[in-house]
């Protein structure tokens, strides 16, 4: 499998009353296609920073991050808005939506919005209806963003991110508001997702979630301070095995 | 801890307190400046004639000829002066550089001889003139290009003398360009000068103070002295008609400006309490009591609005000095002498934001912390925002989004759509009255059939004698010679008399037309039918106001030794001679009296000829008769009632960009408020792959929507508001009836595109700011 995502000596500093705070230490990694890799560390680690830099959403102060070959850091304003919208999905771990759109709309926005997705309108609506069928929520297509539970709204911003078929799906902590049943079942969904064929980079703290990804990488003041290698998770059975193993490697690691 | 709540409060929300601050400077500012004009403009008249001096009832008496006897019988008058005058038929005896001057009857006084104060451009009493100055209307200069320190010329038969423009005065009393002499006020030497070796002046002005100007009017319309014009201060009133029109504008656009600043506070106030929702549930969550909490906003609510009213007082005197300088260049009005209004003004701008901020807080206390946080929302019934559906409408989405969000959050933007039906309204409204007394259909409301050209002579003595046969015969050799040059007309004429009508026992002298080779039904009427008859005629309100007759009475006219009796069939409005006027039934041959001249000869084409040929005809004209003087309708108009464009216009340039500057004012200031509180939303849109440019589209987009049905709101009520606003300064001048002229290029395209350019170049500008709000802001979202 080729890299998606490769990145070499990432550096990221904030300057806060004039002192230096280095986030990123030269981070380097690579993602493959295919791959669903979870960042995991403490808090202030740098982990959504980290996310953030790879996904093109925050500039980085030094190194290199390569998007299907492409350099970030060479991208234009404008053409890191297109590779958002085309090729990378995002979810957050707030469900963020325009609240004067319904849910549908929500969905559909990025989708109508895209040059390159050449489906007609029609295509487009259909697209979106079937994949809010796929995930269970086309009963709250029409509901305002405010009429519906936390659990329905993470699974429509799932759907917002598929809706151009990215090659690569952005979460950060898509679970932290959710409760365990709930963020199961939106696991689930990205899991499935995976299994089609979609790349997916997240934060988590939730060993839980983690458990489900093919990578994890620990991440320590800015560093990244270990790596450990899951296989494809593909049956519930497995998860109680795997979720104790990578326990085990996080206490290995300070966890 | 109030204090140190508010120093990090004001620091961490700078820009929504700041805007809030630009909001309140701006409500101090319209609320004082307007406040304090509308108090000037209403007292205009009467403070500045008391300054003047003006009388309480004035008359103008030709030749050597005396009304002492009749104005010491009068117990009721107090006092009188009277003021010798000096005046020449037309402008042909001053020059300038060897050019004739356009000057309407231009009439010398001594300045010694004064019976009022005269006032300079800085509104300065005029306290001296030098021999060898002169002061003298504005309108003068302006029509003739002439500047201060040029030098006039009086060249009369016998004498010659050089007088240098020492600056234009302002004269309460001849100052309206509606008055048809141009006084010029010179030193007495000058005027001794000019004056000496003359047998006889052309007359005398009396000034006089009377409780009871009916009486005394009615005493000197009795007598048989040569009194060219009297009247009392309504009458000098009403030659300010323009500035009458005018100062009722200054009055609609402060008023607006008021509505504007309190509507504009109201949202501003909403909006940043709003933007505090949480953080006061954060509060009441750790258990602040609510009238701490709501003190807390009052405090930081006083001090801002302490702050902006007392910057707005500061901004609010040149600004309403900037608005009443197009107000009159003929007048004093002032406000310098009323800043206790600004100071009150600001201060209850403090007080109304401060009864806003009570009324928006009150909800603190019905909040549970949590409903606070929520943003003001109970939770238990949320309003559905959403009002389209992107889905099933054909629209791109960004403007989907556009319209959405105004049609989701409604109230929020109607100020914004009414401060901009306020703004074109105001311009349409000023263009609509600038068109309608530019325009030669003006001319019906003056008694004046409307014609292509005119031309006037000055010949009048010879018709003394048969008027009626020889303005006829006058009238047909015009239009044969018309004829001979491919210019086919139809010209008429008017004698003119000064007639004394009376009805019982009241008589009043005025201005008596007779049409020749016209008909009295080509005339428009306010009320009644045409005269029909020779022994029918039509006064305007004001004759009969002045000897109390109505329709269907019989008034008398005396010519020679017969006494005429005339029946009452209508009444006419005119703008001449402050509405004085009677039209005898065409043709009519008043064999004894002799005429006061006649209106020169007015031609209508029959082939209805465009502007071009027009000006080409009025040329043809000129050279056909090189001893008239030739108008066109709008330049006839002018010699009639002075230049009443210019004013006009003046207005329309300075409200023009008035206006333009407010609505960009407050574009700037909500679009800022919105951005303020749209950072999560705009950084949600940018994460998902919007650009820059489509967010700043959309928020452009929305002010271009609002702005667009805002100009289709004001351009349809723009005709009726007008006919409210302007119709009752018409009337004041008799004008009953008037039908606004609206300038569809003007009106329909020019203002609207203008005011679309101006507002949308303002939101494109802040809408940039949305370039700076990166990804990362995303947990700002509500």
């Amino acid at each position: 499998m080729s890299n998606i995502l490769e990145v070499k000596d990432l550096c990221k500093t904030y300057i806060i009353n004039k002192r230096q705070n280095n986030v990123l230490k030269n981070v380097s990694f690579s993602i493959s296609e295919g791959e669903m890799v979870a960042i995991m560390g403490p808090s202030g680690s740098g982990k959504s920073t980290l996310l953030y830099n790879v996904s093109g959403m925050d500039s980085f102060t030094a190194g290199s991050v390569r998007f299907c070959g492409n350099e970030l850091s060479g991208f234009t304003e404008s053409e890191l808005s297109d590779l958002r919208l085309d090729k990378m999905g995002f979810i957050f771990q707030q469900m963020y939506m325009l609240k004067n759109l319904t849910i549908f709309d929500n969905i559909l926005l990025p989708s109508l919005q895209s040059k390159s997705n050449t489906k007609s309108r029609k295509e487009k609506v259909e697209y979106a209806q079937s994949l809010m069928r796929r995930l269970g929520i086309i009963d709250i297509a029409d509901n305002d963003i405010n009429e519906v539970s936390g659990g329905q709204l993470q699974r429509a911003c799932i759907c917002r991110s598929m809706i151009n078929s990215p090659k690569m799906i952005f979460a950060d902590e898509p679970t932290g508001a959710l409760n365990r049943t709930t963020s199961d079942e939106v696991m689930d969904e990205l899991a499935k997702l995976n299994a089609d064929g979609t790349t997916i980079m997240l934060v988590t703290h939730d060993v839980k979630v983690a458990a489900k990804c093919s990578r994890v990488m620990f991440l320590v003041d800015g560093n990244i301070s270990g790596e450990y290698n899951l296989e494809k998770w593909n049956a519930d059975s497995q998860l109680r095995d795997r979720e104790r193993t990578l326990s085990n490697w996080l206490m290995e690691m300070g966890w | 801890m109030y204090i140190n709540i508010l120093k990090k409060d004001l620091k961490r929300k700078k820009t929504m307190n700041v805007i809030l601050l630009l909001f309140v400077i701006l409500a101090s500012m319209f609320v004082s400046s307007s406040t304090n004009n509308i108090i000037s403009v209403a007292t205009a008249f009467d403070d500045y004639f008391e300054m003047a001096g003006v009388p309480d009832f004035f008359a103008e008496i030709s030749d050597n000829s005396s009304i002492d006897d009749i104005i010491n019988d009068v117990d009721a008058v107090s006092s009188y002066k009277t003021e010798p005058l000096l005046y020449f038929a037309d402008g042909s005896k001053f020059t300038h550089n060897g050019e004739e001057l356009d000057i309407n009857m231009p009439t010398l006084t001594s300045f010694s001889d004064r019976c009022i104060n005269f006032y300079d451009s800085d509104n300065n009493e005029i306290s001296v003139v030098e021999k060898g100055e002169t002061y003298l209307p504005k309108y003068v200069m302006d029509n003739n290009k002439l500047s201060l320190g040029d030098t006039i010329t009086i060249d009369t038969d016998d004498k010659k003398l050089d007088l240098k423009i020492k600056g234009y005065s302002k004269d309460a009393f001849l100052g309206s360009s509606a008055i048809s002499m141009s006084r010029f006020i010179l030193n007495d030497n000058d005027f001794n000068y000019i004056t000496k070796d003359r047998t006889n002046l052309s007359g005398s002005f009396y000034y006089i103070n009377t409780d009871d100007t009916s009486e005394l009017s009615n005493k000197l319309s009795d007598c048989d002295l040569p009194i060219l014009f009297m009247g009392d201060r309504d009458t000098i009133k009403l030659t300010y008609f323009m500035d009458e029109v005018i100062a009722a504008y200054i009055l609609i656009v402060s008023v607006g400006l008021i509505l504007i600043a309190f509507a504009v506070l109201r949202f501003s106030i909403n909006f940043t309490l709003e933007e505090e929702y949480r953080e006061i549930g954060v509060m009441k969550a750790i258990g602040i009591k609510n009238g701490k909490i709501r003190g807390l906003y009052l405090v930081k609510f006083f001090v801002i609005s302490c702050v902006g009213a007392f910057i707005g007082f500061f901004f609010g005197i040149p600004f309403g000095k900037m608005l009443l300088s197009s107000a009159s260049q003929n007048m004093i009005i002032g406000n310098d002498s009323r800043y206790y209004i600004n100071v009150l003004c600001s201060f209850l701008v403090v007080i109304v934001v401060m009864l806003f901020c009570f009324w928006c807080t009150r909800k603190i206390k019905k909040f549970t912390p949590i409903d606070a946080v929520r943003s003001g929302t109970t939770g238990e019934r949320f309003k559905k925002k959403s009002k389209l559906s992107l889905a099933k409408s054909h629209f791109k989405p960004i403007p989907f989004i556009a319209l959405n969000d105004i049609l989701s959050n409604l109230k929020r933007y109607v100020v914004m759509a009414l401060v901009f039906i306020f703004g074109i309204t105001v311009m349409m409204i000023l263009s609509n009255t600038g068109n309608t007394i530019t325009d030669s259909s003006i001319l019906n409301y003056m008694g004046v059939l409307s014609g292509d050209a005119y031309m006037s002579f000055d010949d009048y003595p010879d018709y003394y004698t048969d008027a009626n046969e020889k303005l006829y015969k006058r009238c047909m050799d015009v239009e044969n010679k018309l004829d001979e040059h491919n210019m086919s007309a139809t010209c008429y004429t008017e004698i003119v008399y000064k007639l004394r009508v009376r009805h019982n026992g009241n008589s009043y002298l005025s201005q008596t037309y007779v049409g020749i080779n016209t008909d009295t039904s080509d005339y428009e009427y306010i009320e009644g039918t045409a005269p029909q008859n020779k022994n029918e005629i039509a006064l305007t309100p004001l004759v009969c106001e002045k000897i109390g007759a109505d329709i269907g009475d019989t008034v008398t006219i005396t010519d020679g030794e017969n006494q005429l009796s005339f029946v009452v069939t209508a009444k006419f409005q005119t703008l001449t001679n402050l509405g004085e006027g009677v039209r005898l039934y065409n043709d009519v041959k008043l064999n004894n009296i002799i005429p006061n001249g006649y209106s020169g000869i007015l031609i209508r084409f029959n082939d209805n000829p465009s502007a071009g040929v027009l000006s080409s005809r009025i040329d043809t004209l000129k050279e056909l008769y090189p001893k008239a003087t030739v108008y066109d309708s709008f330049g006839y108009m002018k010699s009639m009632i002075g230049d009443i464009a210019e004013p006009i216009n003046n207005l329309k340039y300075l409200i023009a960009p008035i206006c333009l500057m407010i609505c960009m004012l407050v574009i700037v200031l909500m679009e800022r408020s919105f951005i303020s509180k749209e950072k999560g939303e705009i950084a949600m849109l940018k994460s998902i792959g919007f650009r820059n440019s489509s967010i700043v589209l959309i928020h452009t987009l929305r002010i271009a929507y609002i702005m667009i049905v805002s100009i289709i709101i004001g351009a349809a009520i723009s005709l009726p508001i007008t006919n409210l606003a302007a119709g009752p300064c018409f009337k004041m001048m008799g004008m009953q009836n008037v039908n606004f002229i609206v300038n569809i290029p003007e009106v329909f395209i020019l203002y609207p595109a203008a005011m679309f350019i101006c507002t949308i170049t303002a939101a494109v500008l802040t809408a940039l700011c949305t370039r700076k709000i990166s990804t990362s802001e995303i947990a700002n979202i509500e």
